[in-house]
């Protein structure tokens, strides 16, 4: 029987069954593996604020790999509104990466910012609810929400507020923000269109006495041509990129969905 | 008797002459919880606690019932801060406000970690007033967390958006808002002392006196700078509660009489 | 002889070396699915102006060995939904088994209130995507098929990661490559599923279903169709595909013996 079952000097303890042995070279211990509990979803966000009013934007294509899931996926939510439609939200919220992880994210921070107004008897602030996305995405620090976030509204003083994160809580308020796949391709162009970067007054001088040029406030009417624009772009050169475009635009009035077709190639 | 039975002999000793305890453990034996809550009211308490919540901000006033010539009243402490913008006076067994104040203050520093901005004052009454009936086994039979309910009423002054506010926090879990209220052993006499006296254009310096005035009538030794605490939440200082040096140009601006 | 019954059946070590019981060991961290191991492929769906049509074969494959072949991929919920399940076939057997268990606890309301393929479709992604969060996943992508709250046909994904979409056209695995693109082509977008009828739907995925079969190597002839609507479910489990035409065949060019 030994021989049968190859009873040898290093388990000899009892009847020659096969799993009484010790287990050869693949240890009973660490095992490799190899369930990835992550995708990429693709797609791009942006978002501009201006001075009584913040945009975000997406486009609608949801991939994997080289597939197109579907042409209609939004990646541009209210948050804290009545019904599951929004109504009366405030607050929108743009999340692009893993899209099962930017919905739950949403879906938390929803019902986070309803609790409250029960809670607490008014509304919450950007600036507050600011603060806790950074907590819920800090939160899982360690097995993190593998989404790019944007987080729009209106400020105390009735401003366009517009805050960015990483995945693990990191924020940071800003003018405008580019994320997902095609952030790399639309930032440079925000730079340039919003915060004027590179743009001088001409003729006020050479090298260090040249004169930026001054920040005005963004209207309403080109802060949404301006997105339009980055994103026919970002849909040329990033295949990721395409099939619609979704905006949000929060004013004093609510929140204002505007929908247009990007190409679909 | 029933404490006997129920208790320990610490805490026996500790509250040997409060009915509360037998009221607690007879209660929840033969009444049920609910009733209790109101029959420690009705206990009464050492102290008149005034307050009163200005268009400046809230002054809180405690008497501090000085029982022994050899006691150093600095150490009755019955004004407690919560937050930078939220204080509160207490009239009960301070040793159960401890662990309510430790509540509030955890609540009101999450609040402010989570969301950025101060917790406001009703939420913060409201999150004490979540641990009043948190008393014997749950209806699934969980492990009790605390063996009777509180035996502390709370007056809890604050400043946020909505300006100053002052609520009065039951040990019954009940929660309301006041203008000016006063509780404890003297509070009929100086509730209706407010209830002549408040407006609601008061100056803070006014208030002051009012919360002073009140205490005085309805205290059974003469007032002085010693016996009596005072503090007010405004929205420049905050919580801030009165030095000796304060604390005796208020006595000394009261109409002698 | 061996006495001991749990040695009977093991391959012969002296034969073929150490048995790798390691599997069986309790001790040691949990081990969780890493792979699947039978597995069903394509499932693909497409809405019509009433409803939903879904079809998968009935094969379910151990590797590339054809190791069943009457395996129903198609599972229904209280006659108003179907789900399509791709992947793994004994994690959807749990699935079926905890979708029982959902229907008999939401029956014992009794309310006239039923889930819905919307309602289902939310439930499913849900528990797949705990799954995945606890690194224990289901391995499967399912597609869920039938009307929403308004009566309006419903159709959606869901995957082991918990990543869901909709689309008026729907499919997992190889047809994903090879029916997707035909059945956009008959449905583009959600403002062209008014103009489909349900003979169209039924045809355009039969078709997908043949050339599902032509290409895709872990496929079968005999497949389940459902249609959905709201006047119920109309399942067909042994359907053959029809009119097959190998013809195409000779005109491929590039690998076997046909080098050019």
């Amino acid at each position: 029987m030994a021989a049968l079952f190859g009873q040898d000097a290093l388990t000899d303890n009892g009847p020659g069954y096969a799993f009484s042995q010790a287990p050869s070279s693949a240890a009973g211990g660490i095992r490799e593996r190899s369930f990835y509990p992550y995708t990429d979803n693709g797609g791009s966000t942006l978002g501009i604020a201006g001075e009584d009013f913040t945009i975000l934007a997406g486009d609608t294509r949801s991939t994997s790999g080289y597939n197109i899931n579907t042409r209609y996926a939004p990646k541009v939510f209210k948050i804290g509104g009545d019904d599951s439609e929004g109504t009366n939200a405030t607050i929108i919220l743009s999340v692009v990466g893993f899209a099962a992880d930017g919905q739950i994210l949403k879906e938390r921070l929803d019902t986070i910012v309803k609790m409250y107004r029960y809670q607490h008897g008014k509304p919450m602030s950007v600036k507050a609810c600011a603060q806790r996305l950074s907590t819920i995405l800090y939160g899982k620090r360690f097995f993190p929400y593998y989404v790019h976030a944007i987080l729009g509204g209106l400020d105390e003083e009735g401003k366009g507020a517009l805050y960015s994160y990483d995945p693990v809580g990191s924020y940071e308020r800003e003018q405008c923000r580019a994320g997902g796949a095609a952030a790399s391709l639309i930032m440079p162009f925000l730079d340039n269109q919003v915060n004027f970067k590179n743009q001088y007054v001409p003729e006020s001088g050479e090298g260090h006495a040249l004169q930026e040029r001054p920040r005005v406030p963004l209207k309403r009417k080109e802060t949404e041509e301006l997105v339009r624009d980055a994103f026919t772009s970002a849909v040329e050169r990033h295949i990721e990129v395409g099939d619609g475009l979704q905006m949000l635009v929060v004013t004093k009035d609510g929140v204002e969905e505007i929908y247009s077709p990007l190409k679909r190639d | 008797m029933i404490v006997e039975s129920t208790l320990s002999r610490r805490k026996v000793v500790c509250f040997k002459s409060n009915t509360l305890l037998k009221l607690s453990s007879l209660v929840r034996r033969q009444l049920g919880y609910i009733y209790l809550p109101d029959l420690i009211v009705e206990q009464g308490n050492a102290d008149a606690l005034p307050q009163v919540a200005t268009g400046e901000g809230v002054i809180l006033g405690v008497e501090k019932r000085v029982t022994s010539t050899l006691l150093e009243t600095s150490s009755v402490e019955k004004i407690v801060e919560i937050d930078r913008h939220i204080g509160c006076a207490m009239s009960g067994l301070q040793a159960d406000a401890r662990s309510m104040v430790e509540h509030a203050r955890v609540e009101s520093q999450n609040h402010a970690f989570h969301y950025n901005e101060p917790l406001r004052v009703e939420s913060c009454t409201q999150a004490i007033c979540d641990l009043a009936l948190r008393f014997g086994e749950g209806a699934e039979g969980e492990e009790s967390i605390m063996s009777r309910p509180f035996g502390v009423a709370l007056l809890i002054g604050g400043y946020d958006e909505d300006g100053p506010q002052l609520y009065h926090a039951e040990p019954s879990g009940t929660f309301y808002r006041y203008d000016a209220k006063a509780i404890g052993s003297g509070s009929e006499g100086a509730q209706a002392e407010l209830q002549n006296e408040f407006h609601k254009s008061l100056s803070l310096a006014e208030a002051e006196t009012l919360v002073l005035k009140t205490l005085k009538q309805v205290m059974e030794e003469k007032l002085d700078a010693k016996n009596v605490q005072l503090a007010s939440v405004t929205k420049e200082k905050g919580f801030r509660i009165y030095a000796d040096e304060e604390m005796a140009a208020c006595v000394a601006r009261l109409p002698t009489n | 002889m061996n006495h001991f019954p749990q040695a009977w059946g093991r391959p012969r070590d002296d034969i073929y070396g150490h048995y790798d019981a390691s599997f069986l060991q309790s001790s040691g961290p949990n081990q969780h699915t890493q792979s699947p191991v039978v597995t069903g492929t394509s499932v693909i769906a497409v809405k019509f102006k009433d409803g939903v049509v879904v079809a998968a074969d009935n094969l379910a494959s151990y590797g590339s060995l054809a190791r069943f072949t009457d395996v129903k991929r198609l599972r229904t919920f209280n006659d108003t939904t179907v789900i399509g399940f791709g992947g793994d076939v004994s994690d959807m057997q749990y699935l079926d088994r905890v979708l029982s268990s959902l229907d008999i606890k939401e029956s014992y309301a009794n309310d006239g209130h039923h889930l819905n393929a919307k309602n289902l479709h939310t439930y499913l992604a849900k528990v797949l995507y705990k799954r995945r969060s606890d690194f224990n996943p289901l391995w499967n992508q399912l597609l869920v098929a039938g009307t929403d709250d308004d009566g309006k046909p419903f159709l959606s994904s869901a995957d082991l990661l918990g990543t869901t979409f909709s689309a008026p056209t729907l499919a997992t695995g190889f047809g994903a490559h090879l029916a997707q693109p035909l059945l956009r082509r008959i449905v583009p977008d959600e403002a062209a599923v008014g103009g489909i009828t349900q003979e169209a739907a039924v045809a355009a995925v039969k078709e997908c279903m043949k050339v599902l079969f032509y290409r895709d190597a872990r496929s079968l002839d005999k497949y389940s169709i459902a249609v959905v609507t709201n006047e119920g479910i109309d399942l067909k489990e042994d359907e053959k595909l029809e009119a097959q035409s190998w013809a195409f065949a000779e005109g491929i060019r590039g690998y076997g013996t046909q080098v050019s």
